[in-house]
């Protein structure tokens, strides 16, 4: 079996005497559509950061692609290819549309490269996201749905081989939804895998092909979209008995 | 931004400076050299505040660490400057390293008050060193240089030489890779270090590069005054002033803390002695109060909103005059 | 677009012409004009830490300014002061006797008030050769071996010996000679050199050194100190320190009880009104330096019209109200350099530096005459006893017998009560 493109193998992270994530695994494959859900507080913001190294875990392994990278600080990660979009947008401010996505095409990059080589391949990446006319606008100006974007747009501006997108729907129109999911499909198909969180249902459901449940900390289901809704643990998990 | 040609513009500053030292008089390059250690100081903060955006209320610290790495080596050595300078580059720098590597690791007003702490307890260290003099402190003499028209002419020259050094170095460091991973650190530091950007190494080579360039604005500062002893090496002006330069002038980019320095330092020096001295600290405090209310981006970023409205303006003129051809 | 009215421009023109023309006679000097006045330039800490001296010095200096123009000024020239304040920032000094001397262009320049000020300016001044007053400074010439520099501080020609020379006569010219001795410094400048002067003398007289430590600056509380200098029991002790430093011990030791056969050494702040008066009785039996107090033979000619004066500046301008300690001295410092001057005939720094070399000059704080070095031919540290002084009486120390001066013998006002605790 070919080793999958994420392995997470019983990982755990305490904060103080509260256990955010008690053992928990799961895989993710090669350019796979993968999707965690669970109720608020269920711990999967704790999980990504964990695999992004954001946060460091106490006990458990975090393989990519094979490699350890339990240790690893994020950047470092980034590097080899594992990207995540926030929650909350967190564009560098000071810097036009255009300049956000050089940063991590400058330095998640495997090789250095010239200026306007990565000016060119940043405007590839706004056009496909669809913020290529607000290139040279200022980052810190743009409306909420532009935000989720240019976070997607700078996320894939690493070159991930597996995309983070952590709650980037929230609160946005049926359209607009539907907008991003496009875009994260369109990424999928050029081979990267993507792990979507959200809360949004329709899009989770559409999306994945495999979706895993998180619960207080604890992988309580995994399976298909189907399978899931019809899980009576999950069901119970978001509205109680 | 980019002005015009920098290093034409640095070469006739400089050679028009040395020129200068032989028709004015002497009382000018003495108020010189303090305008330009107030900018060396000013450029080297802004590399950590501004293109960083850590804010260090400790550059007293560094300023009078390369005194005393002068200190030192006059007392054992008596070696020539250019042997001094770098050394307080090396010595400085290295502390900026240690200091960074202790400190770095908290975020913001934890970061400030841990620098002004470093500051403090390189003070105490230096009172309780007797071989620096101590509380007393240490003399230096001078001995005159041929060529120059006289000693504190040479030491402005050197000053002006080392400024413009200092800022050249800011300036790529503001234009390079490492700049653009700087200004990503400062806008978002997550975000910076989730898209690949080595933070903490970033973080570092500011603070040595910092410390070693205040360091070097200290080097001559023994030489300058003749006689060094901890108050008022660590003073306070000298701390306020590294701060107040660059946020008058401008953070962003390597330009602000050069027009803060030469604004600012020449009011100083003129204040001095046409009012009084103690009326410096004042006048500091208020203008840096005044633009961080009014105008956080300084004159370079009024400067910038003002060109930005002229450049409105001609627009809807010209879109006037052709609605009316 | 501008339309230019030609009228309006001619209008212009001619009233520039007329302004220039104006001001080109404004400025030529007038025929009948007053002599240059003499420009005596110095800077001074009017701010900062050394304040309050700084304030009290100037207050000084303006009445001798007012006295000599009175009397037809320097060379027949009115005198005037250049002066900056340097905040007591030794690096402002530089700047400033670069500005006196290249644009200002004083004719003579003095000190500032203090070693750390006093300093900086040498290489300047040793670079023009000037002749350079000092005000205060402690050993600055040693470095410097400067032949035009005076200090005016009387300290002597071995400074950190002549300091506590007093202290050790009078004390092993007891009968009932001491054996053992406490020393306690402020871990500063003047402090340090004091007690290592007072080190080196107590080893010469055979004295144990019974305790011998520093303490930081900071201290408040000298409870722990006196009570390990109590422990030792020692015959004398014998502190240097500053005025926060010297209250403390001051109380300490009262509250504490301990009584050696004598006590004091080079404590600044005991010649201050404030805590003379705040100390009052608790300063009983202690013998401290001093550089002048009211006792009759340190009447000097002149000393009586200036304290008047003085004092009577001294409230509005907020300084020492006794002005027994600094501002006499800085009188004095320039009556010397306007005598030399005047004597001399002109202002040629070298035939000046010499003359003051040579002459013994009569001044409010007496005769003074300069060694080699430039500081006082022989010391005139004075060791003076509390005696007999009264809770908060600030008006008994405007007279004779509160510090009766014990040392040296050309002005002994008094009797030396040994052991302290006869004094109590």
């Amino acid at each position: 079996m070919t080793q999958p493109l994420l392995d997470v193998q019983e990982l755990s992270k305490h904060f103080g005497g509260f256990t955010a994530l008690d053992q928990v695994s799961l895989h993710v494959g090669k350019g796979e559509r993968f999707g965690l859900i669970g109720p608020n507080g269920s711990g999967k913001t704790t999980m990504i950061n964990c695999i992004s190294g954001a946060l460091l875990n106490e006990s458990g392994r975090v393989l990519f692609q094979g490699q350890d990278v339990t240790r690893l600080k994020p950047h470092q990660r980034t590097r080899l290819g594992i990207a995540r979009s926030f929650q909350l947008p967190r564009p560098f401010s000071s810097m036009t549309v255009l300049e956000n996505l050089c940063i991590p095409l400058e330095y998640a990059a495997k090789e250095r490269s010239r200026l306007a080589r990565r000016q060119e391949e940043a405007m590839a990446i706004l056009e496909l996201i669809g913020l290529a006319d607000k290139a040279h606008d200022h980052s810190g100006g743009l409306t909420q749905i532009d935000m989720r974007k240019l976070e997607l747009a700078r996320a894939m501006a690493a070159k991930p081989d597996l995309l983070i997108s952590d709650e980037a729907m929230a609160g946005l129109s049926g359209s607009e939804v539907d907008e991003i999911l496009d875009r994260l499909f369109t990424l999928n198909e050029r081979g990267v895998g993507v792990i979507m969180i959200e809360h949004v249902m329709k899009a989770v459901m559409r999306f994945s092909q495999r979706i895993v449940v998180l619960d207080a900390g604890a992988k309580i289901a995994e399976g298909t979209p189907d399978e899931i809704v019809n899980n009576p643990l999950v069901e119970k998990a978001y509205l109680g008995e | 931004m980019r002005i015009a040609p920098f290093w034409p513009l640095a070469a006739a500053t400089f050679v028009i400076g040395v020129a200068a030292t032989f028709y004015f008089n002497e009382y000018y390059f003495v108020a010189g050299y303090l305008v330009l250690q107030g900018l060396i100081m000013a450029t080297a903060w802004n590399i950590l505040g501004g293109f960083t955006g850590y804010v260090n209320f400790g550059s007293a610290g560094f300023f009078a660490m390369g005194a005393y790495t002068s200190v030192v080596l006059y007392t054992a050595i008596n070696p020539p400057l250019f042997v001094v300078i770098p050394a307080a580059a090396v010595v400085c720098g290295l502390l900026g390293l240690g200091a960074g590597y202790l400190t770095l690791r908290l975020r913001g007003v934890y970061f400030a008050i841990a620098t002004l702490a470093m500051a403090i307890v390189l003070e105490t260290l230096m009172v309780n060193w007797e071989y620096v003099g101590g509380a007393i402190g240490a003399f230096i003499i001078t001995e005159d240089v041929p060529f120059f028209a006289s000693y504190n002419a040479y030491l402005f020259v050197l000053m002006l030489a080392l400024a413009i050094g200092s800022v050249a170095l800011a300036r790529y460091l503001n234009f390079s890779r490492i700049g653009r991973g700087l200004a990503a650190i400062r806008d978002d530091e997550v975000a910076a270090e989730c898209a690949g950007v080595p933070t903490l190494r970033l973080k570092l080579i500011s603070t040595t590069v910092m410390g070693a360039m205040m360091g070097v604005a200290g080097a001559l500062y023994p030489y300058f005054v003749t006689f060094v002893e901890p108050v008022s090496a660590f003073s306070l002006i000298v701390a306020v002033n590294a701060i107040a330069m660059p946020m008058i002038g401008g953070t962003s980019t390597w330009v602000g803390p050069v027009i803060g320095a030469l604004l600012l330092g020449s009011v100083q020096e003129w204040t001095k002695v046409n009012i009084s001295s103690e009326l410096n600290l004042l006048i500091v405090g208020v203008l840096l109060v005044g633009f961080v209310a009014l105008a956080p981006q300084g004159i370079v970023g009024l400067a910038q909103k003002f060109a930005a409205w002229t450049r409105e303006q001609r627009e809807k003129r010209r879109g006037d005059d052709s609605a009316t051809a | 677009m501008l339309r230019i009215n030609i009228t309006c421009l001619r209008a212009w023109v001619l009233a520039g012409v007329l302004a220039v023309s104006l001001a080109a006679v404004a400025a030529f000097p007038s025929t009948a004009r007053a002599a240059e006045p003499i420009k005596i330039g110095f800077s001074m800490t009017l701010t900062g830490g050394l304040a309050a001296n700084g304030k009290a010095a100037l207050v000084a200096m303006e009445i001798w300014r007012e006295d000599i123009n009175k009397k037809g000024g320097l060379l027949g020239r009115q005198v005037e002061f250049v002066y900056y304040d340097d905040s007591t920032n030794p690096a402002n000094v530089p700047g400033i006797y670069t500005k006196l001397l290249n644009i200002d262009k004083v004719d003579l320049v003095v000190s500032s008030y203090g070693t750390n000020l006093i300093a900086p300016a040498m290489p300047i001044i040793m670079k023009k050769k000037l002749v350079f007053m000092t005000l205060f400074g402690l050993a600055v010439n040693d470095r410097f071996k400067y032949d035009r520099f005076f200090q005016i501080m009387p300290s002597g020609p071995e400074p950190k010996t002549d300091w506590s020379r007093g202290f050790f006569q009078l004390a092993m010219s007891q009968s009932d000679t001491p054996k053992t001795i406490a020393l306690l410094a402020t871990d500063s400048e003047f402090s340090k050199n004091a007690v290592a002067g007072a080190r080196t003398n107590a080893k010469k007289a055979g004295l144990e050194i019974v305790y011998d430590k520093t303490f930081k600056p900071g201290t408040a509380d000298f409870s722990p100190i006196v009570r390990a200098i109590k422990a030792t029991n020692p015959d004398l002790v014998y502190v240097g320190c500053y005025p926060p430093g010297a209250a403390g011990i001051v109380r300490a030791a009262n509250e504490l009880g301990l009584e050696p056969k004598m006590f004091g050494g080079s404590m600044v702040g005991l010649q201050y009104a404030a805590l003379l008066t705040k100390l009052g009785p608790q300063l009983n039996g202690m013998v401290n330096y001093d550089f002048w107090a009211p006792e009759p033979t340190l009447d000097f000619p002149g000393i009586e019209a200036f304290l008047e004066e003085y004092q009577a500046k001294a409230r509005e301008a907020g300084t020492d109200a006794l002005g027994h300690y600094l501002p006499p001295y800085a009188y004095a410092y320039l009556e010397i350099l306007g005598q030399a001057v005047n004597a001399v005939g002109s202002l040629d720094q070298g035939k000046i530096a010499d003359y003051i070399h040579k002459t013994t000059f009569d001044t409010v704080v007496g005769p003074v005459s300069f060694a080699k070095n430039g500081e006082w031919a022989k010391t005139r540290v004075l060791m003076v006893q509390f005696q007999n002084l009264e809770a908060n009486n600030v008006d008994q120390f405007h007279k004779p017998g509160k510090r009766v001066v014990l040392y040296p013998a050309e002005v002994k006002s008094g009797d030396f009560i040994y052991p302290y605790n006869r004094a109590r």
